[in-house]
């Protein structure tokens, strides 16, 4: 007696609108991603527990920032108003990028009115030229 | 004369290779993609001293009302040390946090976070946008 095979079924996934969903998955990422690094600056500002933020004495240079003034010192005795600009100057004059640690600290008081910008400013200024940031908090 | 009918070709393209591709690509995507981050409503501030920053870890976002989004959500400035030391541990790696804030923002409103960040021991990179003035 002959035996008869069955035909083999052939058994096919269909992936068409797999790939589709794939293809709108990537337009939506391609709409939502941002290649664009964002601009700023990186800062130093020691933790509040380190010991070089704990004390900062009279010889540390110093940024006094108010809403319309802005003052500086190598010393507290020396403080005077200065521009934007030429505190620029100064501060690279110093040369703090190849300076100790210790040395790099600038010592920056900001008052309660002074916007973000300002700030933004002033601390990116003290960080492209190397410096430290020390926040005065007043006891 | 009777006439012979062709048979049809059956004409099929693999898909299969294009949504390998497709999936390739969309995982890419997601790997670079940062949405959810930086919606908060803010201007940033301009600065004359800035150049291009490190991937951040960390995105932290202070909004023009003042309040504080890290990773895209709402935190409170208690707690913003805390969740930045979670996420940065977390990466295990010496995290950069890109810190955003609204150029409008007076001391009170920006300083307690940036001393929150500096005790989470972050390493803070000020976000802006390049003076054009």
């Amino acid at each position: 007696m002959s035996r008869k095979r069955r035909a083999k079924a052939e058994a096919e996934i269909d992936v068409g609108a797999f790939a589709d969903i794939a293809f709108l998955l990537i337009i939506f990422f391609i709409l939502t991603t941002s290649f664009v690094r964002p601009l700023g600056q990186e800062v130093r500002i020691p933790q509040t527990e380190t010991p070089e933020n704990r004390e900062v004495d009279d010889q540390t240079p110093s940024v006094n920032v108010t809403a319309n003034l802005i003052r500086f010192g190598e010393t507290e005795d020396s403080m005077a108003d200065i521009s934007l600009d030429a505190l620029r100057d100064r501060l690279f004059q110093m040369n703090l990028m190849n300076a100790e640690d210790q040395d790099r600290m600038i010592v920056l008081e900001v008052a309660d009115d002074v916007t973000y910008e300002r700030y933004f400013q002033v601390v990116t200024l003290i960080s492209d030229a190397g410096g430290i940031i020390a926040i005065v908090e007043e006891n | 004369m009777p006439v012979r009918r062709r048979k049809k070709l059956k004409v099929m393209i693999p898909l299969a290779s294009m949504g390998d591709i497709a999936f390739l690509l969309i995982i890419f995507f997601m790997l670079v993609s940062d949405f959810m981050r930086d919606h908060q409503e803010l201007d940033p501030a301009p600065g004359a001293d800035v150049g291009e920053l490190a991937p951040a870890e960390v995105s932290v976002a202070v909004d023009r009302e003042g309040r504080i989004w890290v990773q895209g959500l709402e935190v409170g400035v208690h707690d913003l040390g805390a969740a930045v030391e979670i996420l940065l541990e977390r990466r295990r790696e010496d995290g950069i946090v890109h810190l955003n804030v609204d150029r409008s923002l007076t001391r009170p409103e920006y300083m307690p976070v940036i001393e929150a960040l500096s005790g989470a021991g972050a390493r803070i990179a000020l976000v802006g946008m390049r003076d054009t003035e």
